[in-house]
C-alpha cells in the first residue's frame, strides 16, 4: 500500500531582518516574526528586544503545510503590551525552495523585501528553509538525493537552447 | 584608509543568511588581488628510480626547485639537502609556498647527483655546473593541491643535448606532496565591544563599526575584516567577527583595530584605535580588561598619541579548526568552468581588424580569446573531466532566428567542449557560422547555467560552477538578468563578467554587490549571496597584478560561503 500524505513539515529558521522602520524612523525594539500559511496556521519567533531595526532570532520553527500550498507569508510584528502591529510582510512562494531540481532536504537560504501595510518597502528578511520529509516516506527511500559518487557523471547535460 | 572604506558598500555586510551562516562574509570585500586568500602550503619531495651515475656507489641526489614567471624566467626557490647513496631518496627539506588560487604557479624541479668531494659544503654554495644533472620535471601547484592525496608523481626527464631534438630519456620519478599549514586552518572568533565612545559634539550621532587591519612594514595597513555598523550606539557590542590566523600572518602579528563612525558619504570619522595582536586580544579577553583607544595627532613632524576614555573589550575569543577550500577539494568538490560569448553586432564584423572578434592571422589573440585563456587556464585544474559548457548569445545561427543561448560547438544536443582548446576551436568555428545580431541579453545564459547547477545538486554532485560571460556591451534586459541572478544566488554558482571594448560599463556595476545594493527581483525576492563580479577588460593593462587575478581571487571565498552553510556537503578532513 502506497503511503501518501497531503501534509509536509516546513522547517524554517528565521534568521534576521534589516533596516526596519515605523513611520520612517528606525524601529527601537520588540520585533518578532510570524510565519503563516493561513490565518489559523502559524508559528512565531520570540521577541527580539535588542536588535532595533536589525533584529536577529536564528530560531527554527516547524510549520505543517499542505503539499498544495503555494505560498508562505512572513510577517514582522512590533509588539508592546497593548499594541501588535505588522510593520512588514513578504510572501515566499514554495517554488523558491521546492520542486524543480531541489533535492529532498536541501537547505535553501532565502531573502525577501518586506512591504509595510501601505505597500512601501520596509527592509529585508533573511530565512533558511528545509522541507522535512515525513518518516514513512523516507523509509521507502523516495526521492533521496544520490549519495555523492566521484564517478557519477553519466548524466548528459543536454542544453536544449533555442 | 579612505581607499578601503569607500569600497565597502554602505559599510554593511552584503549578502544575507548564507553569508552570515558561513562566517564573516565581509572579509571577502577586502580580499584584493595580492593573493590575500593564499593558503600556506608545505611541499615535501621524494624520488624513485633515479639514474645511477656513480660506478662504485649509488647517486647522492639533491633537488632544486624553481618558480617560473609568466615570461618563462626561472627563479630559484629552494635546494634540498643531499641524500647519500640512494636512488630512491626522501628529502627532509621542505619548501613553504603560498598557494594562490588565482594564479598559475609553475614549478620546475631539477635533480642533481652531488659528487663526493662536495659533500661537506653547504648546498647553497654548490655550483651546479660541477654536478651531475639527473633529470628535470615541472608542474603547476594547482595540479598538486587538487589531487585527493595531495601528491603528484612526475617523470624526471633527461636531455643528452639540449639543442638536439628527440625524446628525452625518462630517468626516474619525482613525487611532490603538499600539506596545508595549520595556520590556514585555524579560525578565530571574537566578540568585540567598545565603551564610552566620544562624540564630536552633543548633537551628533555615532554609528560605529570596527575595522581590523594587518600592519605591514611598508605601506598602509591592509584591511582584513570589519564588523557591521551599529546605529546610534555609544557602547556598541558587535556581532562576532571571524578571521583565519593565516590572514594576519600569525597570532603575534600586530593588528590595527580602528573604530569609525559610519558616514554614508564614505568618509568615515575615526573615533579611536588600538594596536594589538591576536595573542594580546586573547589576553584582554581572559583578564576581562579593556584597552583604551587612542588617536594620533600630528603637529608638523611630531606625532602625539592622545589616549581616550573609550575602551575596547574582547567579550569572546575562541579558536577553532575550519575547513578550508583545499579540504573541500580533497573531499571531492570540483569547480566547473562554463563560458558564454557575446556575438552581438556591436562587436563589429569579425573579418575587419577593428572588430572585437577579429581573428588575427599573426596569431595575436583578441580580447575574447585572451579572457577565455586567462580565466580558463586557472580554473581547468579544478575539474577532473575538463569538459566545459560553452555558449554564444546574441547571434543568428545559420538558418535560424536570433538565439540568446546557443551551443558554441554547433551541436543541438550537448553544450560541452573538451578542454580550453575545445573552447577556442568552437569559438573560431562559431564566428564563421553565425551572423552577429542582438540585443545583449544575459537572462537565458544565466538561467541555463543555473539549471545545470541545480541539476548537479539533484544528482548529489559536489560541483561548484563558475560561469564566465564575456560581453562588449551593457545588458539590455537588466531586470530579467537580475531576476535570473537572484534565483541563482542560492545555487552553487558564481558568475564572472568581463566587459571588452570601449563601452561605458558603469551600469554593469549594479551586479556587483561590492559596489551596490543586494539584487532584488520584480517580485520582491532578494539575492541571498553575492555571486557576481564584473571587470572591464581594459583595466587589464593597468597595474602589475592582472585584473583577472583580482576576479579569480574571490572565488574560493564565494565557494566557501556556499559550502560551509550546506550541511549536505562534507569536506574530507
Amino acid at each position: 500500500m502506497k503511503a501518501t500524505s497531503s501534509f509536509q513539515t516546513l522547517e524554517i529558521t528565521v534568521l534576521s531582518c534589516e533596516d526596519l522602520r515605523i513611520n520612517g524612523r528606525s524601529v527601537k525594539k520588540n520585533t518578532c516574526v510570524v510565519v503563516r500559511t493561513d490565518p489559523l496556521n502559524f508559528r512565531e519567533t520570540t521577541t527580539d528586544t535588542e536588535g532595533g531595526s536589525y533584529p536577529s532570532w536564528d530560531q527554527k520553527l516547524a510549520l505543517d503545510m499542505s503539499i498544495r500550498e503555494t505560498c508562505i507569508t512572513l510577517e514582522v510584528h512590533c509588539r508592546t503590551l497593548s499594541v501588535d502591529r505588522i510593520i512588514g510582510s513578504a510572501r515566499m512562494p514554495v517554488n523558491d525552495f521546492m520542486g524543480g531540481y531541489f533535492p529532498q532536504g536541501y537547505l535553501s537560504f532565502l531573502s525577501y523585501r518586506l512591504k509595510d501595510p501601505k505597500g512601501l518597502d520596509n527592509g529585508i528578511i533573511n530565512v533558511s528553509v528545509r522541507l522535512r520529509v515525513p518518516e514513512y516516506l523516507s523509509r521507502g527511500k523516495v526521492g533521496h538525493p544520490a549519495a555523492p559518487k566521484t564517478n557519477d557523471r553519466h548524466h548528459n547535460l543536454g542544453c536544449h537552447c533555442r | 584608509m579612505g581607499n578601503c572604506c569607500s569600497e565597502v558598500a554602505g559599510g554593511r555586510e552584503a549578502g544575507g543568511g548564507r553569508a552570515a551562516a558561513a562566517g564573516n562574509d565581509a572579509v571577502n570585500h577586502f580580499l584584493k588581488s595580492r593573493g590575500m586568500y593564499g593558503s600556506q602550503m608545505e611541499l615535501s619531495f621524494s624520488a624513485t628510480n633515479l639514474r645511477d651515475r656513480d660506478v662504485l656507489s649509488k647517486s647522492d641526489p639533491m633537488l632544486i626547485g624553481y618558480t617560473k614567471g609568466k615570461d618563462g624566467t626561472l627563479a630559484e626557490a629552494f635546494r634540498t639537502e643531499v641524500v647519500f647513496n640512494s636512488l630512491n631518496p626522501t628529502w627532509i627539506t621542505k619548501h613553504t609556498i603560498t598557494f594562490e588560487f588565482e594564479a598559475v604557479q609553475t614549478l620546475v624541479f631539477c635533480a642533481y647527483d652531488i659528487d663526493t668531494q662536495f659533500h661537506n659544503i653547504d648546498v647553497k654554495m654548490l655550483k651546479l655546473e660541477e654536478q651531475q644533472f639527473l633529470g628535470e620535471a615541472s608542474c603547476v601547484l594547482s595540479e598538486v593541491v587538487t589531487r585527493p592525496s595531495r601528491s603528484l608523481t612526475l617523470d624526471l626527464l633527461y636531455r643528452e643535448d639540449p639543442t638536439m631534438s628527440g625524446n628525452p630519456r625518462h630517468c626516474g620519478q619525482l613525487i611532490v606532496h603538499a600539506e596545508e599549514c595549520i595556520s590556514s586552518k585555524t579560525l578565530v572568533e571574537m566578540v568585540l565591544r567598545c565603551s564610552d565612545l566620544e562624540l564630536k559634539d552633543l548633537f551628533s550621532k555615532s554609528d560605529p563599526f570596527l575595522l581590523i587591519s594587518k600592519i605591514v612594514e611598508v605601506g598602509l595597513p591592509i584591511p582584513v575584516c570589519k564588523t557591521e555598523v551599529l546605529k546610534n550606539d555609544h557602547s556598541p557590542a558587535w556581532k562576532p567577527v571571524y578571521l583565519s590566523i593565516q590572514q594576519v600572518g600569525s597570532k603575534e602579528s600586530p593588528l590595527m583595530i580602528e573604530c569609525f563612525n559610519f558616514n554614508s558619504s564614505g568618509k568615515h570619522d575615526l573615533l579611536g584605535k588600538v594596536k594589538k595582536s591576536l595573542a594580546e586580544l586573547e589576553k584582554l579577553h581572559s583578564n576581562g580588561e579593556g584597552e583604551n583607544l587612542f588617536l594620533t595627532t600630528t603637529v608638523g613632524h611630531n606625532h602625539q598619541n592622545k589616549v581616550l576614555k573609550s575602551q575596547l573589550f574582547v567579550d569572546k575569543f575562541s579558536q577553532s579548526s575550519q575547513r578550508t577550500f583545499l579540504d573541500y577539494l580533497a573531499g571531492g568538490c570540483e569547480l566547473n568552468f562554463m563560458v558564454a560569448v557575446d556575438f552581438t553586432a556591436s562587436n563589429g564584423n569579425s573579418r575587419l581588424p577593428d572588430s572585437l572578434h577579429y581573428l588575427d592571422p599573426s596569431g595575436r589573440l583578441n580580447a575574447y580569446q585572451r579572457t577565455i585563456i586567462e580565466v580558463g587556464e586557472v580554473l581547468k585544474f579544478y575539474d577532473s573531466e575538463k569538459r566545459f559548457p560553452a555558449w554564444g548569445f546574441g547571434a543568428r545561427p545559420i538558418d535560424g532566428p536570433v538565439s540568446h543561448c546557443f551551443n558554441l560547438n554547433g551541436s543541438n544536443n550537448h553544450c560541452e567542449v573538451d578542454g580550453i582548446q575545445g573552447i577556442m576551436t568552437a569559438y573560431t568555428s562559431a564566428l564563421y557560422n553565425v551572423s552577429l545580431a542582438g540585443p545583449t541579453l544575459f537572462g537565458p545564459v544565466i538561467s541555463n547555467a543555473a539549471l545545470i547547477a541545480s541539476q548537479s545538486l539533484a544528482n548529489g554532485g559536489k560541483k561548484y560552477f563558475v560561469l564566465l560571460i564575456i560581453t562588449d556591451g551593457v545588458v539590455t534586459d537588466l531586470q530579467e538578468t537580475i531576476d535570473a541572478l537572484v534565483k541563482a544566488s542560492d545555487l552553487p554558482l558564481s558568475i564572472l563578467i568581463v566587459g571588452v571594448g570601449g563601452a561605458d560599463f558603469k551600469e554593469m556595476e549594479i551586479f556587483d554587490a561590492d559596489k551596490g545594493e543586494r539584487l532584488e527581483t520584480s517580485s520582491g525576492r532578494i539575492a541571498s549571496r553575492d555571486i557576481v563580479q564584473f571587470i572591464p577588460f581594459r583595466d587589464v593593462q593597468s597595474g602589475e597584478i592582472s585584473v583577472f587575478q583580482a576576479l579569480l581571487a574571490k572565488l574560493p571565498s564565494q565557494f566557501l560561503s556556499y559550502m560551509r552553510s550546506s550541511n549536505d556537503i562534507q569536506p574530507n578532513i
